[in-house]
């Protein structure tokens, strides 16, 4: 971000950068909240996102959601110095989170984990894996196939083996 | 490691294509990221059975030995309970017994102990990251010499024979070498009769399927007569001698070499003293030692410097006053866990497992009055 300073700099947020979606939607944001994202972080210290950064593995309104998570989180790194600040908003940040994570429903979650790995955003990528991972506990092997249509390849003899030598952990 | 690191870094990994044609990629479908997130499930005994139990790449994943390493530094595996050296089963009441203090999971006893047929007596040795050892001592009545090494949560036994040496048996542990638990060692220590001021290891590894005999051998200069449970620090396995000293054998040189308790811990002529004690792993490798002064427990950690010298450093005291410890005569620490860096603790009103890193202290039902327990945990 101290590079960053050289340019002509609205305040804390650097230059803006445009990212563009798979369907051709454009968004507008500084490179303080693009830079959450590891992959932008090299691009722009690779100095490529002069003409905006093409993201054709990301629907709009999947980057919507990104963009959204990035801009409140980008608070963060900026307010570390900031303890007051940083302790106001980690309350809102926490709810923000919560209520983002709660609302995701399999196919718009399945990508948002797609696109925060494609973007290499670690803390997205560890909310939204965890709630995959929460979705999945408790379940028996039946219902993970079930939830996540994945088809059982095991054979039947297959199939009793890993049942015989997990009887006790199966047990309910 | 490398073939890991190589794998983790694509080549045969099956990967999402770079763009996205399909019309609704999956997370699940990407073995990095399904591992991602099966890293994330809760570290319940019944956690990798079930996710190994959906599908053949699935079990894959699941059970790739990165995999596996990085689900244990990320979770402590559970306690699931501990083997104790005498059970109260009316027809085999002088083995050694399993008590399973989870409720969640109903862990049948039998699944970690050696196959009750009438005739056979066994005793818990040590158990390590998943496997017990145990000794038979008598097969259709009659003596025998062999170590059985059970993993309860496959279901795996495998018979050992004892290795041909002429010595006293002190003690022997198991230890995996590998995350999947199939491949393994076994050291055992035995000492020169008549003398008991000589000792000697063998050496057994599941891959040779061979033991290796008197690898290495030591003098002492005091007698060794019984060795207590073994503890794993690092790459070297350690016993706590009576007399403040304590044996190891390093797993990597094969050699085995001994090494005195810190000077301020040490009370030689003082046996109630010598009942607060126990060798901890210290985290790092290093060996660590509790002992308990009044109603507080120092941490102490061994200082590995050039050398053989080591120097002992307190660490920590921990306040233990809520807990009504025992009176003297008897061992307060009764256990090591060693997976979950925890203590098991007698007490006047039973006995408590204490976190060594988070503090936390829960009451273990279950427990019987002996002196050395063996924790299980296990995922």
């Amino acid at each position: 971000m101290a590079a960053a300073a050289a340019e002509a700099t609205t305040d804390g947020g650097g230059k803006m950068i445009i990212l563009i979606s798979a369907d051709g939607k454009r968004f507008e944001v500084t490179e303080a909240v693009a830079s959450q994202s590891q992959l932008i972080s090299n691009m722009i210290e690779d100095d490529c996102t002069e003409n905006g950064v093409r993201l054709p593995n990301v629907d709009g309104d999947i980057l919507t959601m990104v963009v959204d998570y990035c801009n409140m989180h980008a608070g963060d790194a900026a307010a570390a110095g900031d303890t007051m600040k940083a302790s106001s908003t980690e309350e809102e940040l926490k709810k923000f989170d919560a209520e983002l994570v709660q609302a995701l429903e399999n196919p718009v979650l399945f990508k948002l984990i797609l696109a925060a790995n494609f973007l290499n955003i670690k803390s997205l990528l560890d909310m939204t894996c965890q709630r995959v991972a929460d979705m999945m506990s408790g379940k028996t092997p039946e219902q993970m196939r079930e939830t996540f249509s994945i088809e059982n390849d095991f054979t039947p003899e297959e199939e009793a083996a890993i049942r015989q030598e997990n009887a006790w952990a199966f047990d309910d | 490691m490398s073939e890991e690191e190589t794998l983790h870094h694509h080549h045969h990994r099956r990967r999402l294509p770079s763009t996205a044609p399909s019309p609704s990629p999956s997370p699940l479908d990407d073995d990095d990221l399904l591992q991602e997130i099966l890293l994330r499930l809760p570290p319940d005994a019944s956690t990798l059975p079930t996710a190994s139990a959906v599908c053949k790449r699935w079990r894959r994943l699941a059970f790739e030995p990165g995999f596996r390493r990085r689900f244990v530094a990320r979770h402590e595996p559970p306690f699931l309970g501990f083997f104790f050296p005498y059970d109260f089963d009316p027809v085999f009441s002088f083995n050694a017994g399993f008590r399973s203090t989870t409720a969640q999971h109903h862990l049948p006893a039998h699944r970690f102990l050696p196959e009750r047929e009438i005739g056979l007596r066994w005793e818990i040795v040590n158990c390590c990251k998943g496997l017990a050892l145990f000794r038979i001592t008598f097969r259709g009545g009659c003596k025998c010499k062999e170590f059985m090494v059970v993993d309860p949560i496959s279901g795996d036994r495998l018979l050992l024979p004892f290795p041909l040496v002429d010595g006293k048996f002190l003690s022997a542990t198991v230890v995996p070498a590998t995350a999947d638990r199939r491949s393994f060692r076994v050291v055992a220590v035995f000492a020169e009769r008549n003398t008991f001021t000589s000792v000697f290891a063998s050496v057994y590894s599941s891959d040779a399927g061979v033991w290796s005999d008197y690898v290495s051998r030591l003098c002492l200069p005091w007698e060794v007569w019984v060795l207590r449970p073994s503890v794993l620090a690092g790459n070297a396995v350690h016993w706590f001698l009576d007399g403040y000293n304590v044996l190891m054998f390093d797993l990597e040189s094969q050699k085995l070499g001994f090494s005195e308790l810190p000077l301020d811990a040490k009370d030689d002529e003082d046996f109630p003293h010598r009942c607060r004690c126990q060798i901890i792993p210290a985290g790092d490798g290093r060996l660590g030692l509790a002992v308990i002064v009044g109603s507080t427990m120092q941490l102490w950690e061994r200082e590995i410097g050039d050398g053989s010298d080591a120097t002992w450093l307190l660490r920590r005291t921990l306040q233990l006053n809520f807990l009504p410890l025992e009176a003297e005569g008897r061992k307060l620490i009764v256990g090591v866990a060693e997976e979950n860096s925890s203590i098991l603790l007698w007490t006047r009103v039973g006995l408590f497992m204490v976190h060594l890193k988070f503090l936390q202290v829960r009451k273990v039902y279950g427990e019987i009055s002996v002196d050395n327990y063996y924790p299980y945990s296990s995922f």
